[in-house]
């Protein structure tokens, strides 16, 4: 996975969700210790600041934690993840209907097309 | 959180009767911890600038001061800067310059300089001259990445090198990141280092035209740095 | 600082210098090979011969040409060129790295000139009439108590000549470079201009010191001629204001040689031009 980003939008937004779904898919499995900030940081290409800010709202939004002298740990909190998880697939999905939409398939033909 | 640069009023002019005004009543600060985008087409003041805060030239008025300190030698400790040439005599083995470096910096540490060097298979005992280009510059680059300074000073550090290269500077300016410190790049090439940024300074014309953190910029203007500055700098 | 950047001055420059004093030692001990081997006979040998003859002469008359050419180099290269932008961000004083020139610059000079005497040694000592020319010495620091001081004071006013003849050049570079496009030309016209007005003054000042010894010294030479005085006599006579002329030299050289050290630094603090 690369770390790629939009223009239009903060790079610290981003950097959240692209740190989430890292959690959702295993990269940074639930329960273990992240890399240091600036480590991260220099994985993302990015500012330092900027991936300590998107830490620490990943921290109030509860999906890691940190431990004063160990560092950053990822939450052991299943539910929430997959709470997070589902929702994100039915943005995505809805994100496919509405572009499906657009090109004239309604609910019947995308079914068809799914089996 | 302290003021490492701060420029009140800076002025600077060349030419007989000051005919020409490279900088023009610049007021600027920035904070320590920082990464700063000094952001410009060439011949806009961004050289001039940088040669203001490390001593090359003296201001034609206005005042400038590093760490709270005049320009001078004091600052001139603090301050590691790397030009956008070879300047160093490239007649050198690298281990010289480790020594040269040491010798004038207390602040230069040569085993993080061995070490960056180490990685990149480059030996210490070899000649600048018979290196390509883009080696000498990650030697250069190294050399002023190894001194644990407050202000870190690049002008055009990527500029005419290949993308692996850049990577390898951007990575080195991240992983030696210190809160204690800050750091003002000085490009035109945006895209490539605007992830890197806290915040961005254009400068057109001598004046400073904007200064604003990047994550500002794309929330409050919905596009990138590089959009603004194109739409900014407009031809 | 200053310790440092001789160091580092004298680090740089050794290589250069030591080649060309290496090559003058060679061509001055070849050419003494050939005066004591040849017969004269051989004609392809004649013509190496003179060719190294040739080669040594123009050496030692270039050699302190050549030497102050490679310190001006040196000065323009490492404070003017793109190293410029490495030096002037030390954290030293602009007058260190002035400073820190000057003096190994003065070192290699003085280098040199030892080097073309001793060259010509190596080459003619054997015909030199050494036990005369001694004793000549000897009774002429006898018979003139006031030689030692002419000595003295001699040698000091070429010390200072040198010295202060390095400090012009490096201020003429200093107010050269401000006209960017003409750096060099620059620097010739400073050297000029600085040049010229330190005559004018220096040959008003020896004017005047003249004019106040004129009729003193008229009397003297007319002392000399009519008693048919020796060398030694005639010495001690104007010995005294031998002394006193090199010694209003060196005063002004020294003076002129802080003149172009203020210059110099005005120029590089102030009016630093790089590219």
């Amino acid at each position: 996975m690369s770390w790629d980003f939009k223009e239009d939008r903060p790079i610290y937004t981003q950097l959240l969700e692209m740190i989430q779904i890292r959690i959702m898919n295993g990269t940074y499995p639930l329960g273990s210790k992240l890399p240091s900030v600036r480590e991260l940081a220099a994985q993302a290409s990015v500012n330092p600041n900027t991936m300590q800010k998107a830490l620490v709202e990943l921290e109030q939004k509860g999906f890691v934690f940190s431990q004063r002298t160990s560092g950053r740990f990822v939450t052991e909190d299943k539910q929430l993840i997959i709470q997070v998880k589902e929702k994100l697939a039915k943005d995505y999905l809805e994100e496919f209907r509405s572009k499906m939409k657009q090109i004239g398939y309604d609910e019947e033909s995308i079914n068809k097309l799914l089996k | 959180m302290s003021i490492l640069f701060e420029c009140k009023n800076l002025s600077k002019s060349y030419g007989g009767n000051s005919s020409v005004r490279a900088l023009n009543e610049v007021n600027l600060q920035i904070e320590s911890g920082k990464i700063i985008g000094l952001l410009g087409p060439n011949g806009s003041g961004k050289s001039t600038l940088i040669k203001l805060a490390n001593g090359l030239l003296t201001p034609s008025s206005g005042e400038i001061y590093i760490d709270g300190n005049p320009i001078g030698e004091k600052t001139k400790s603090v301050v590691s800067y790397l030009p956008e040439r070879t300047y160093l005599n490239v007649n050198q083995r690298v281990q010289d310059l480790i020594k040269f470096f040491q010798d004038f910096y207390v602040d230069f540490r040569p085993e993080r300089a061995l070490g960056m060097l180490k990685k990149l298979n480059i030996d210490p005992s070899t000649k600048l001259k018979v290196m390509s280009k883009g080696t000498r510059e990650k030697v250069q680059l190294i050399l002023v990445m190894s001194r644990d300074a407050k202000l870190y000073l690049l002008d055009e550090p990527i500029g005419g090198v290949d993308p692996a290269a850049r990577d390898y500077i951007l990575n080195t300016i991240i992983t030696n990141y210190d809160p204690q410190a800050s750091i003002i790049i000085s490009t035109h090439l945006i895209q490539d280092i605007e992830q890197v940024l806290d915040e961005a300074v254009f400068i057109q014309y001598g004046n400073m035209v904007l200064h604003k953190s990047v994550d500002q910029i794309r929330d409050e203007e919905g596009k990138s740095v590089d959009g603004l500055f194109r739409e900014v700098f407009r031809c | 600082m200053l310790g440092k950047l001789i160091k580092h001055e004298f680090k740089e420059t050794y290589k250069t210098f030591l080649l060309l004093y290496v090559a003058i030692l060679f061509l001055s001990v070849v050419n003494l090979g050939f005066n004591e081997l040849g017969d004269g006979t051989n004609g392809l040998m004649m013509i190496v011969e003179v060719l190294f003859m040739i080669a040594f002469v123009l050496c030692a008359f270039f050699l302190s040409t050549i030497s102050l050419v490679l310190i001006v180099i040196r000065f323009y290269k490492n404070l003017l060129g793109d190293e410029g932008y490495l030096m002037h961000t030390l954290p030293v004083k602009k007058s260190s790295l002035i400073i820190s020139k000057w003096i190994v610059a003065a070192v290699w000079t003085v280098c040199s000139i030892v080097m073309v005497i001793l060259s010509i040694f190596i080459l003619v000592g054997r015909e030199v009439p050494w036990g005369k020319m001694f004793d000549f010495i000897g009774k002429v620091y006898n018979g003139y108590d006031g030689m030692m001081t002419l000595t003295i004071v001699g040698f000091l006013c070429i010390m200072i000549s040198v010295m202060s003849q390095l400090m012009l050049i490096y201020a003429s570079m200093a107010v050269g470079q401000i006209w960017q496009k003409h750096r060099v030309l620059g620097a010739f016209l400073s050297f000029f201009a600085i040049n010229m007005a330190t005559q004018t003054v220096t040959s008003q000042i020896t004017a005047v010191f003249m004019a106040s010894n004129a009729e003193k010294l008229n009397n003297k030479f007319e002392h000399i001629v009519a008693t048919n005085a020796g060398f030694i006599d005639g010495l001690t006579s104007i010995g005294d204001f031998l002394t006193a002329y090199l010694s209003l030299s060196a005063i002004l050289l020294l003076a002129f040689c802080v003149l172009y050290f203020f210059i110099c630094n005005y120029f590089m603090t102030n009016r630093l031009n790089l590219e």
